[in-house]
C-alpha cells in the first residue's frame, strides 16, 4: 500500500515517514501544498495523510482540488485546528478521517488501516485468504497459524493483493502501489518478490493469470 | 449635589439662577412703575385743588388773607378725612380745611413743590405747597394741599400681593421649563450612557450614529476607541489561538520521540516525558477553548439548532459511518446565542454519544418554558451515578482506550454556564448516558 504524507513539519514529516514504513507502507512525502497537490494527482496512493497548515496551497485547497479533479482516495487530516467548525469545513471538503495533534501514532495508523481497509470493501483488520492470514495492526503474516518473516516490499506486495482479493493486479498496478516516487522501479523486481512470497506461503495462493497479472483468491466479478 | 457633579444641576441652578433674579427685578420694576402711575394721580388732583384753593384766595377788608367759599369736595368737610388744605401767611396758619380741624400742616417745606408730610394722627401725607402772592396782601402767602397716601399704599399692598403671587406661578412655571428643558437637552447624553452599558454588558459593539451635532464627535471618537479595542481583542485572541496550535505540532513530535524513547528501551524517560507532554495539552486545550468562545449573549442572536445539528450529523456520519445518528426537532428550536457556541457544545456531546454507542446515537431538541433543552442520548454502557459527577471534572477522562483529551464535557459546561444553561448527565432510556443541554432559546 502507498502513501502519500503532506507535512510542512520537517521532525514530524521524518518521523511519520519512519512509522509508517515500519508499518509496511510505500511513503511519498510532501512538504507544500503544491507539492502534494501534484504528487496526488501524478502518482498513485491508497491513501493521504494531510496536514492543513501548509506554506503556498493550504491542505484544504489542495484537498478540495483533489476532489474536484475526481481523485476520490481516501484522505486522513492531520490538523493542530480541532474546534468543529472546522472539522466540519474539513469533512466537507471530502475528508474522510479527521485526526487533532498532537496524537499518538498508534492512534494514526489505526486510522490509516480502517480508511485503507473501507476503501478495500474488507470488513476486519485481518485479512485471510487460503488460510494465509495478514493482520494490518501489526504488519504480522502467518500461514496456518504459523508466522513467516516477511521483508518490507514482499509485504507490501501481499498486502496490496490480499486487499484486493479476487481481484487482477496487474505488474505495473503492483508497482505503482509498492514503491514509493523515488525508488528506482525494476518491474522485473516484481517477478522476483512474487517468487519470494511462494516460497514462503505456498505455490497455490497467489495465480498468474497471462498477459494480465497476479490474484489471490477466487476470482470475482 | 456638588455644582461640578452634574451638568444636570448646573445647568437648572444657572437657569434658575438668572431667571429669579430677572423676576425679582422685574417686579420691583413694575411696582415703581405702579406706584409713580398711581402717585402722579393724586399729585394732577393736588395741583387742580391747589389752583382752585389760589382762585378762592383773597386778602380781605383787614389786610388778610381770607377764603371767599369753601373748595367743593366734600371730603375736605369730614374731620380727618386725609385729604387737606391749609392757607398760611407770616408762618400763621390763616386758613384750614375743616378735615383739619385743629391740627395744621407743617409748612417746613413750603415753596417747594411737592413733598412728603407727617399729617395729623401720624398719617403719611403727599402735600404741595406754592406761595403765591395776592393783591393788597404783603408777604407771600403759602397754599397746602395734601392727600393722604393710605390709598396709594393699600393699592400698592394689593398689586405687590397680586405680582409677588403671579411672579411666584411664573417662577415656578420657568423652574419646570427649564427642568424639562435640561432633561431633554442632556438626554442624548443619558442615551450613550445606556448605551456603553449595553456595551459593558457585551450587547452591542458600537454606539449609534443618531447623536446630536454637538455630541456626535464625541460619539464618533468612542465608536473609533471601540473599535480598536475590539480589535485589539480580536487579535489577542486569535494569537493566542495560533500560539496554541503552533505548539501542537511540536508536542506531536515529542509524544512520538516519547514513544521511541520507550521502544528504545529507557520506558522511566519516556513516562516523564509523557507526563510532561500531557500536562501541557491539556493546558493548551484548556486555554485554546477558552480563547474560541465567544459566550456573547447579544439580543436578537438566533441560530436554529437544526442547522448546526446537520453539519454535526453530516461530519459525524462520515466519521462514525458504522453509527446511525438520528435527529429529532420538535418544532424549529433556536439558540440565543453564536452558532459556534453551540457547535462547539453539541458536536462534542454527539462526537461522545457517537464514541460511547453501539450503533446509535439520538439528538432531540426542542422548546419548554422559554429554555432550549437539547438530549444527546446513545445505546453505549451509560456511566453510573457517582461517576457522572467525576465526567464534567476538569480534563478528566473516564477511559483512556477512547481517543479524547477528556476536557470535551467540562468545555460544555462552562460554555452552557457562560449562556446562563447548564449540562446534566442522566441514564438515557436505554441504559446509554443522555447529556440534557438546557440553553437560552431564541424566538
Amino acid at each position: 500500500m502507498r502513501l502519500l504524507v503532506v507535512e510542512d513539519d520537517a521532525r514530524l514529516s521524518e518521523q511519520l515517514q519512519a512509522a509508517l514504513l515500519d508499518a509496511g507502507y510505500a511513503v511519498d512525502m510532501a512538504a507544500d501544498g503544491s507539492a502534494a497537490h501534484f504528487i496526488g494527482t501524478t502518482e498513485v496512493c491508497d491513501a493521504v495523510v494531510l496536514d492543513l497548515g501548509l506554506p503556498q496551497v493550504d491542505g484544504l485547497s489542495v484537498l478540495r482540488r483533489w476532489r474536484a479533479e475526481g481523485f476520490d482516495m481516501p484522505v486522513l487530516i492531520l490538523t493542530a485546528r480541532d474546534a468543529w467548525h472546522e472539522k466540519v469545513e474539513g469533512m466537507d471538503a471530502g475528508a474522510d478521517d479527521y485526526l487533532a495533534k498532537p496524537f499518538r501514532m498508534e492512534e494514526l495508523l489505526a486510522r490509516l488501516r480502517a480508511l485503507l481497509r473501507r476503501a478495500s470493501g474488507a470488513a476486519s483488520a485481518v485479512l485471510d485468504v487460503n488460510g494465509v492470514t495478514l493482520d494490518t495492526r501489526s504488519a504480522r503474516v502467518s500461514v496456518r497459524g504459523a508466522p513467516v518473516k516477511l521483508t518490507g516490499h514482499e509485504y507490501r506486495v501481499l498486502s496490496y493483493l490480499m486487499h484486493h482479493a479476487g481481484a487482477v493486479v496487474s505488474r505495473s498496478e503492483l508497482i505503482e502501489h509498492i514503491y514509493a516516487q523515488d525508488y528506482d522501479r525494476d518491474s522485473n523486481t516484481v517477478e522476483v518478490f512474487i517468487r519470494r512470497l511462494r516460497a514462503k506461503l505456498g505455490d497455490d495462493l497467489i495465480v498468474t493469470e497471462r498477459g494480465l497479472g497476479y490474484r489471490i483468491g477466487p476470482a470475482c466479478g | 449635589m456638588r455644582l461640578t457633579g452634574s451638568l444636570h444641576s448646573r445647568l437648572l441652578l444657572g437657569a434658575a439662577a438668572w431667571g429669579l433674579l430677572a423676576l425679582v427685578l422685574t417686579e420691583l420694576l413694575l411696582l415703581y412703575v405702579a406706584r409713580d402711575q398711581l402717585e402722579s394721580q393724586v399729585r394732577a388732583r393736588l395741583s387742580d385743588d391747589l389752583q382752585q384753593l389760589l382762585a378762592v384766595s383773597e386778602a380781605d377788608a383787614d389786610g388778610r388773607p381770607a377764603i371767599q367759599r369753601e373748595l367743593s369736595d366734600p371730603l375736605y368737610q369730614r374731620v380727618f378725612s386725609g385729604h387737606y388744605w391749609q392757607v398760611s401767611h407770616d408762618g400763621e396758619t390763616v386758613a384750614r380745611s375743616r378735615s383739619l380741624w385743629d391740627q395744621s400742616l407743617s409748612d417746613a417745606a413750603a415753596g417747594s413743590d411737592f413733598v412728603y408730610l407727617e399729617g395729623p394722627r401720624g398719617q403719611s401725607l403727599l402735600a404741595l405747597t406754592r406761595q403765591v402772592t395776592l393783591p393788597r396782601l404783603d408777604g407771600a402767602v403759602t397754599l397746602t394741599t395734601a392727600t393722604d397716601l393710605r390709598a396709594v399704599d393699600t393699592a400698592m399692598d394689593r398689586f405687590t400681593l397680586v405680582f409677588s403671587v403671579g411672579f411666584a406661578a411664573l417662577a415656578l412655571g420657568l423652574l419646570l421649563a427649564a427642568f424639562l428643558q435640561v432633561r431633554l437637552g442632556l438626554r442624548p447624553l443619558r442615551r450613550l450612557r445606556d448605551e456603553l452599558a449595553s456595551i459593558r454588558r457585551a450587547e452591542s459593539d458600537t454606539l449609534a450614529q443618531d447623536y446630536p451635532s454637538e455630541v456626535a464627535p464625541l460619539v464618533a471618537d468612542l465608536n473609533a476607541v471601540l473599535r480598536d479595542n475590539h480589535g485589539l481583542i480580536e487579535r489577542a485572541r486569535s494569537r493566542a489561538g495560533n500560539l496554541a496550535h503552533a505548539l501542537k505540532t511540536p508536542l506531536s513530535v515529542l509524544a512520538n520521540e516519547a514513544d521511541a524513547r520507550d521502544r528504545a528501551g529507557d520506558p522511566a524517560l519516556a513516562s516523564r516525558l509523557r507526563q510532561g507532554l500531557d500536562e501541557m495539552q491539556r493546558q493548551i486545550d484548556w486555554h485554546l477553548a477558552h480563547a474560541r468562545i465567544a459566550a456573547a449573549r447579544r439580543p436578537g442572536m438566533r441560530t436554529p439548532v437544526a442547522q448546526v445539528t446537520e453539519r454535526l450529523q453530516r461530519t459525524l456520519g462520515r466519521l462514525f459511518r458504522d453509527r446511525t445518528i438520528e435527529v429529532r426537532m420538535d418544532g424549529e428550536p433556536a439558540f440565543a446565542g453564536e452558532s459556534q457556541d453551540l457547535e462547539q457544545m453539541l458536536g462534542n456531546l454527539m462526537d461522545n454519544a457517537c464514541k460511547w454507542s453501539v450503533s446509535r446515537a439520538r439528538v432531540s431538541a426542542g422548546r419548554e418554558q422559554g429554555w432550549l433543552q437539547i438530549a444527546v442520548e446513545d445505546d453505549g454502557p451509560g456511566l453510573a451515578p457517582e461517576i457522572r459527577a467525576r465526567a464534567l471534572d476538569r480534563g478528566r477522562r473516564l477511559d483512556e482506550t477512547v481517543p479524547g483529551s477528556g476536557l470535551g464535557l467540562s468545555i460544555v459546561q462552562e460554555l452552557a454556564a457562560l449562556y446562563g444553561g447548564e449540562l446534566r448527565l442522566e441514564t438515557s432510556t436505554g441504559g446509554g448516558l443522555c447529556a440534557r443541554l438546557t440553553l437560552p432559546a431564541a424566538d
